[in-house]
């Protein structure tokens, strides 16, 4: 049998197996406990809240960027458009009232005809009541252009120099479109005029409208009348803004079901804009 | 023989057991009880038998009565793994020697297969360099800490702390892998 040395050797290395199974098997026991799977397993839900955590901040911060470069376009585009508007052909008309002591008072305002595009407009006359507005304008077009009365329209606006907006009437197809003038126009103007846009309608006027009333040698006199909602200002100034003429023709149907017919020509994107002083 | 009158309390030291002395003491006794037992036992086989023997004793040492006769429970513990290793009968409580001593059998056949891995672990720490495995015994065996170890070697704490790192992987994945052998049992 082999000497007491190599046996001690042997079983001390023995020993010191079992010894280190026996931590083993203590190791062992303690992931039991706590297993590697349950441990990963929340490493990696930690991990993944990490990732949604930072994956939601990225996409935040993306659609805040996305945002507000969308908001600076769209501001930039609107400043584009709002230095088009005040680019745009325009002309300007000082007229006097030379007597309105009496309100109800008709004053043939005796000017001449601005013209723009070969189209004159001049206003005509003026009729100012506490409720009432009633203008007359007149067109007189080129010899070689085709006109049509019936179907003949203008845009207009009519405010004061308090920035008492009266009304602010698009041609009647200004609408149908899917961005039309008077959506584009109407903010720009305010702006010209320096009112805030409150991004809705708010007029001085009950109804406004205007019509041709009569047409002879290439003219056509149409009439602008304003019903106030409660009584006009005592204005001083008076601004009248004529533009968007054109011919529109809308057939308008009475069943829900049926779409609109329009039909429309632009004859001009000038405006003519008139101060009306009033004494 | 003069050793088989001590008792047990004559080999412990606190509550480790003293092996350099059991050996020293016991390890004729024992080869006589297996040549007695079994005359046709190579010698490889009792030298095997004789470490099985030393290592229940060390592994029992906590159910150990310190006033009963340690030559008593040796000469039990060898006659049980003799008849084990042969699978001759099956181990049985009734053994004249040590019937008043007190003997874990059940731990018996845990023991066999924790010996089974141990010849597998035995076999990759002798491929290990002798120092690693001087290492390993003294961290294992001695319980001595990283520090003594290193003290021992004369090399660094973390050089002592590599070295065991190294051999524990090892050996785990042997470990690991009779483990899960066996769980798929």
């Amino acid at each position: 049998m082999e000497n007491e040395k190599e046996l001690l050797d042997k079983l001390k290395k023995r020993i010191a197996i079992s010894n280190f199974e026996a931590e083993y098997e203590q190791e062992q026991k303690h992931r039991r406990v706590f297993p590697k799977d349950i441990l990963e397993e929340g490493r990696k839900c930690i991990m993944n809240k990490r990732i949604i955590l930072n994956v939601a901040s990225a996409l935040a911060v993306v659609l805040v960027l996305f945002g507000v470069s969308a908001s600076i376009y769209a501001k930039m585009q609107w400043e584009i458009g709002f230095k088009e508007y005040q680019e745009r052909e325009y002309a300007t008309e000082l007229v006097t009232v030379k007597n309105a002591e009496e309100t109800g008072y008709t004053e043939n305002l005796e000017m001449d005809y601005v013209v723009q595009d070969g189209i004159g407009v001049k206003l005509n006359s003026l009729l100012m009541t506490d409720k009432y507005i009633e203008i007359t304008a007149d067109f007189k077009f080129p010899e070689d252009m085709e006109i049509n009365t019936e179907t003949f329209c203008f845009g207009f606006a009519v405010y004061d120099e308090e920035k008492n907006l009266y009304a602010v009437t698009p041609r009647m197809n200004a609408y149908s479109g899917p961005k039309g003038k008077f959506d584009t126009y109407t903010p720009y103007m305010y702006k010209e005029i320096g009112i805030d846009y409150p991004g809705y309608i708010s007029f001085l006027v009950s109804s406004s409208g205007q019509h041709a009333i009569s047409a002879e040698n290439h003219s056509i006199k149409s009439k602008i009348e304003l019903t106030a909602m409660d009584v006009f200002p005592e204005s001083k100034k008076l601004y009248v803004r004529i533009n968007d003429l054109g011919f529109t023709m809308v057939d308008v149907s009475c069943d829900p079901n049926v779409e609109n017919y329009t039909e429309d020509f632009d004859v001009s994107d000038a405006e003519w804009i008139f101060k009306i002083d009033i004494p | 023989m003069k050793e088989e009158d001590k008792k047990i309390s004559a080999y412990m030291c606190g509550n480790e057991l003293i092996i350099e002395k059991l050996v020293q003491d016991y390890k004729n006794y024992v080869y006589m009880i297996i040549r007695n037992n079994r005359n046709t036992l190579t010698e490889e086989d009792i030298e095997e038998i004789t470490l099985d023997v030393f290592t229940a004793v060390w592994k029992n040492r906590d159910k150990l009565d310190i006033n009963k006769s340690m030559s008593a429970y040796i000469s039990g513990i060898t006659r049980n793994l003799i008849k084990y290793k042969f699978r001759q009968t099956k181990i049985t409580a009734n053994i004249e020697d040590y019937s008043e001593q007190i003997v874990d059998l059940s731990d018996v056949e845990l023991t066999t297969i924790q010996n089974e891995q141990e010849v597998a672990i035995s076999r990759e720490l002798d491929k290990l360099k002798t120092e690693d495995r001087d290492i390993f015994i003294e961290y294992y065996y001695s319980g001595k800490s990283v520090k003594e170890i290193g003290i021992i070697f004369n090399m660094s704490e973390s050089k002592v702390k590599s070295k065991l790192f190294r051999v524990r992987k090892r050996l785990c994945k042997i470990l690991k892998e009779r483990g899960d052998s066996s769980d798929g049992e």
